[in-house]
């Protein structure tokens, strides 16, 4: 009977009380990516119970510090117990100094710091002892996946150049963010594994659209022979498909494109052929974080199996997956589950599984 | 200041000056010239380097961007190149055709475009290329910038060196000549005290300016030398002139006066002379009674004293223009002198119904050392005067001591008369040598006029001096002050002091005293003197016969020969007469000579002393003091009174020959 009573004691607070949690989005409110972040652990904090905050940061990183010091400042009834950023623009060891004092526990999604930074920051709950952890996506397993598939994709079209082999061209991120250059790793080691591809030249189109769509115009000078393009993103591949169409080319024929996200028109555009390969999902981060956060709110700490985790989170879509994927977020009416992922709530659970597909089926 | 009369004046100083800024001038044209030229060299090498630093600076940068394709850096990097003024146009050509650029395109054509090849980070590709244009107006901003700079540095050094050459020339060279040009300007014979001063700093080397000013002051003072030298030339010539305009005045006038004197000497000697030679006449001729032959020779003896007392006058005037007059110093009673004198004339005055008188106004017997043959000679010359130029009425000869000073007294002797008296305007010639008052040939009295005029010369002689105070018709009195040394009765000094002029008076040989006739010529008595032999030595046969003739009357056999040779030889030779009587001037050998030859034989032949009387013509105490010193025993004057030969003599002839 005292067993009962106290399984009913230690479970009401959590039926009752839901954590406050707020998210830095490093991203633009309009920005398909951040946006569908958002929505994502939108989706995890109802199903988890948990009261979830949006903070935009609209991609300027001094943003995200004053967001930090609004926060702070609020009364301690308002205050989030727990703050989630990621580390875009390295604004982690000032945003973890920030939070430090204020005891708002803090979960870095998405990217964390580089080695660099660790300088300054140390692990989680060493110099910082509100950072309880972190969470990445395995980034390279985008770019690796992506690659592959393009690859896999001019072989079968029988791109190669008259030296017998696949040129291809990298319109990367950025040089700094660990999820960039590990995208970047990903597509290098696809390229590497096949053997017979040349990577002309990795550019860095920062994510955006037109830079990648000029950069696009040299690489088409510089590499007459490229058939390949490989982007780090959506929008670089779709600019850089926006030069070869002025430059009267066929996308998806005369060119290869591969493409990360899982944007409308990437989906769309991977449905009829432009894109030869998209890889997305990762966006979920945000949504698994907040699984973290609730086990460890609720005595589950991630510690056993690591402060700093990095999951395979990326598919490789395909036309019919896009469809599910699709089907699935954009159903007004549709739930997902979040809670079978607890370890708190699932005591069977040993090991986080958070890949995508899983969250599809 | 330089004569700019005769041609423009340009001063040397100016001129230089003048060329100096104009040589400047064309130095600071050809040097601003050349530093523009350099200047746009260096202005251009300078943004070609800068363009090429500009360039090689970026070019690393763009070709990362070029090769990551980084539109946004190259333009972020062709901002900033365009930023900087030197630049007017900038461009990146990427190599695949893409041209980013920034400023003036015109400017790509410049020859000032500087073009870089942009290689990849690897070497292998060229990527573009970076084509730099330089900002034209910024150029030649910076070219006018340094070009302004240079010239103005010029301009001031220029104007500061030209200034300071100027200063130096001005200073050193401007003024010293003017100062120079201005001394010349005014060497003239007024102003030729002050030499050149030239104010310049003292230094230790000498330049041109010294040297020249040196010969200026030398020149100066040759020239004030040579005008000192010709004044004084100027007015010693003039003086000389003026001397001998009087010396010619005086000569013509004393050459008028000695002429007219030589007329009355003339006439005075020959009237005697004629007394003599008529009367010596009447002598020769037969029956002449002892009357007639005694009155011929008190004539023929009257003319000849007259013609004594004549060339005594004459020799006394000779000796006093000589300055040779030589006064003896003597004790004399002056009083008893002036009566003498007195009495001299009484029996001339009283031939004349004249009245004559003495006064002596001080202590009889009173002794004064002075010249009494000179005093008496003064004093008679004067009593001659008066009693001749008086007719009647009387001459009055006074003596007064009217000074003393200790033993020095001055004495005043005066004669006056109640005679013709002189016209004043005519007493300044009674004192004049070779003049008379009536100097005419019928002139009212005889004489030579000698008197006062040798009255004058005693007295100034004797310390005094001699006046006159005379009324024509009424009278006059002519009176002479001479000094003399006060005696007492014993004929010593009466004070110790000497008279001055009796220091120069060379005290006289004994024997004179008794050779020379006494006051009153007393006449000596003939006297025997046996056969005792006398040499007479004389070249004038009448003198040796008279003389002879004299000796003879007094017993002496006498033998003569005709010069003083002659004379030693028969001494030498044996001849041992006992007295020798010696003529001064004769042929072969004179008296001097003779005598001393006879007397340096006699010492050497130790032969008794004969002795010797000398016969002179001459006059004077050094002739007499120059016989004796030959060796001359006495000396007696001619024309030789006979009493006094005979006086001499006898002392030395003790066995007398009898005639």
């Amino acid at each position: 009977m005292n067993k009962y009573w106290l399984m009913i004691a230690l479970w009401c607070p959590m039926l009752v009380w839901s954590q406050r949690v707020a998210f830095i989005n490093p991203g633009k409110s309009d920005e398909t990516y951040w946006v569908t972040a958002s929505q994502s652990m939108q989706l995890a904090a109802e199903s988890l119970n948990m009261d979830l905050e949006v903070r935009y940061a609209q991609r300027e990183h001094l943003r995200s510090f004053d967001i930090a010091r609004e926060l702070i400042a609020r009364p301690a009834a308002s205050r989030p117990e727990y703050v989630i950023f990621s580390n875009d623009h390295a604004v982690s060891p000032e945003l973890l100094r920030l939070f430090e004092p204020s005891g708002i526990k803090c979960f870095l999604a998405y990217s964390k710091p580089t080695l660099h930074e660790r300088a300054q920051t140390g692990g989680p709950r060493q110099k910082y002892k509100n950072w309880i952890g972190s969470l990445e996506p395995k980034a390279q397993d985008a770019g690796y996946l992506t690659a592959k598939a393009l690859i896999g994709k001019g072989r079968s079209m029988k791109l190669h150049a008259p030296d017998g082999r696949l040129h291809m061209v990298a319109i990367a991120g950025d040089r700094s963010t660990n999820s960039s250059i590990l995208r970047n790793a990903g597509m290098r080691q696809a390229v590497k594994e096949a053997g017979d591809v040349v990577l002309e030249q990795e550019v860095y189109g920062d994510w955006t659209r037109d830079k990648a769509a000029e950069q696009a115009q040299w690489l088409y000078e510089r590499y007459p022979l490229a058939r390949l393009v490989w982007a780090g993103n959506d929008l670089m591949a779709f600019g850089a498909m926006q030069t070869l169409e002025q430059r009267h080319g066929v996308v998806g024929k005369t060119v290869l494109f591969s493409g990360v996200n899982t944007s409308d028109e990437a989906l769309q555009d991977l449905r009829i052929g432009r894109l030869s390969a998209l890889a997305g999902g990762h966006f979920i981060t945000g949504a698994w974080a907040l699984v973290m956060i609730y086990d460890h709110h609720h005595g589950k700490d991630f510690a056993n199996e690591g402060l700093e985790l990095e999951l395979p989170m990326f598919a490789l879509f395909t036309p019919a997956l896009a469809d599910r994927f699709q089907q699935v977020f954009n159903s007004k009416t549709q739930k997902i589950d979040f809670r079978k992922y607890s370890k708190a709530l699932n005591p069977r659970v040993q090991r986080y599984a958070f890949g995508f597909e899983q969250l599809l089926k | 200041m330089p004569n700019r009369n005769l041609r423009s004046f340009r001063s040397i100083v100016q001129a230089l000056i003048g060329r100096i800024f104009l040589l400047a001038m064309v130095l600071l044209m050809i040097a601003l010239g050349l530093q523009a030229w350099w200047a746009q060299e260096q202005n251009k090498q300078h943004f070609q380097e800068l363009m090429q630093e500009v360039g090689e600076t970026n070019v690393p940068m763009m070709a990362l961007a070029l090769w990551d394709i980084e539109p946004a850096a190259l333009r972020a990097q062709l901002d900033f190149m365009a930023k900087r003024p030197e630049i007017g146009y900038v461009q990146i050509k990427s190599a695949t055709g893409q041209v980013y650029a920034q400023g003036d395109a015109q400017l790509l054509g410049s020859q000032t475009a500087h073009r870089l090849a942009i290689q990849s980070p690897q070497g292998n590709l060229q990527l573009g290329e970076l084509t730099l244009v330089v900002n034209p107006s910024y150029f030649w901003r910076n070219f006018f910038s340094m070009a302004w700079q240079a010239a103005f540095g010029y301009c001031v050094l220029t104007a500061v060196i030209c200034l300071l050459i100027v200063f130096m020339l001005k200073h050193d060279l401007q003024r010293p000549l003017e100062s120079i040009a201005q001394f010349a300007s005014e060497l003239t014979s007024e102003k030729l005290t002050h030499s050149l001063q030239l104010e310049r700093r003292p230094s230790a080397h000498e330049d041109e300016i010294d040297v020249l000013a040196r010969a200026f002051n030398q020149l100066q003072r040759s020239l004030r030398r040579h005008i000192e030298d010709l004044n004084g030339l100027v007015i010693e010539r003039t003086a000389q002139q003026e001397k001998l305009m009087v010396a010619n005045q005086k000569s013509q006038v004393a050459n008028l006066a000695k002429s007219q004197f030589l007329a009355t000497i003339s006439h005075e000697l020959r009237t005697p002379l004629n007394g003599i030679l008529g009367m010596a006449q009447l002598l020769k001729h037969a029956g002449v009674t002892d009357q007639q032959r005694v009155e011929y020779a008190q004539i023929i003896l009257d003319s000849g004293k007259s013609l004594e007392t004549l060339i005594s006058d004459l020799l006394d005037i000779s000796q006093i223009e000589a300055n040779k007059l030589v006064l003896r110093s003597e004790p004399c009673d002056v009083g008893n002198l002036t009566h003498d004198v007195t009495t001299l004339f009484y029996q001339t005055a009283q031939s004349k119904k004249l009245n004559i008188d003495s006064v002596w106004q001080g202590a009889m017997g009173q002794l004064f050392r002075t010249d009494p043959i000179r005093l008496r000679q003064m004093l008679s010359n004067l009593v001659s005067n008066a009693i001749k130029f008086t007719e009647q009425g009387f001459v009055r000869v006074v003596g007064q001591e009217v000074e003393r000073n200790g033993a020095e007294a001055i004495l005043e002797f005066s004669v006056s008369d109640s005679g013709i008296g002189i016209a004043p305007d005519k007493l300044d010639l009674l004192f004049k040598r070779f003049s008379q008052v009536d100097a005419s040939h019928s002139r009212s009295f005889e004489g030579t006029g000698l008197g006062l005029s040798i009255i004058e010369g005693l007295a100034k002689r004797m310390g005094g001096s001699v006046g006159v105070e005379s009324q024509a018709g009424v009278g006059s009195r002519f009176w002479f002050r001479i000094q003399v040394v006060v005696l007492d009765a014993a004929g010593k000094l009466w004070h110790d002091a000497a008279a001055p002029w009796v220091a120069q008076v060379a005290p006289v040989a004994s024997p004179e005293h008794h050779l020379m006739p006494a006051s009153g010529g007393t006449s000596v008595p003939a006297k025997s003197v046996g056969r005792s032999l006398a040499l007479v030595v004389e070249d004038n046969p009448i003198n040796q016969k008279v003389v002879q003739n004299s000796l003879s009357r007094i017993g002496l056999q006498s033998m003569s020969l005709t010069n003083g040779l002659e004379a030693v030889n028969a001494v030498t030779q044996g001849l041992q007469p006992q007295v020798i009587l010696m003529d001064m001037q004769m042929p072969v050998m004179n008296g001097l000579q003779a005598t001393l030859a006879i007397r340096a034989w006699e010492v050497k032949a130790h032969r008794k002393r004969i002795p010797i009387i000398g016969l002179t013509a001459g006059s004077g105490v050094e002739i007499e003091q120059e016989c004796l010193d030959s060796g001359m025993d006495a000396v007696l004057f001619k024309p030789v009174d006979l009493d006094l030969l005979q006086t001499a003599v006898l002392p030395y002839v003790d066995d007398p020959v009898q005639a």
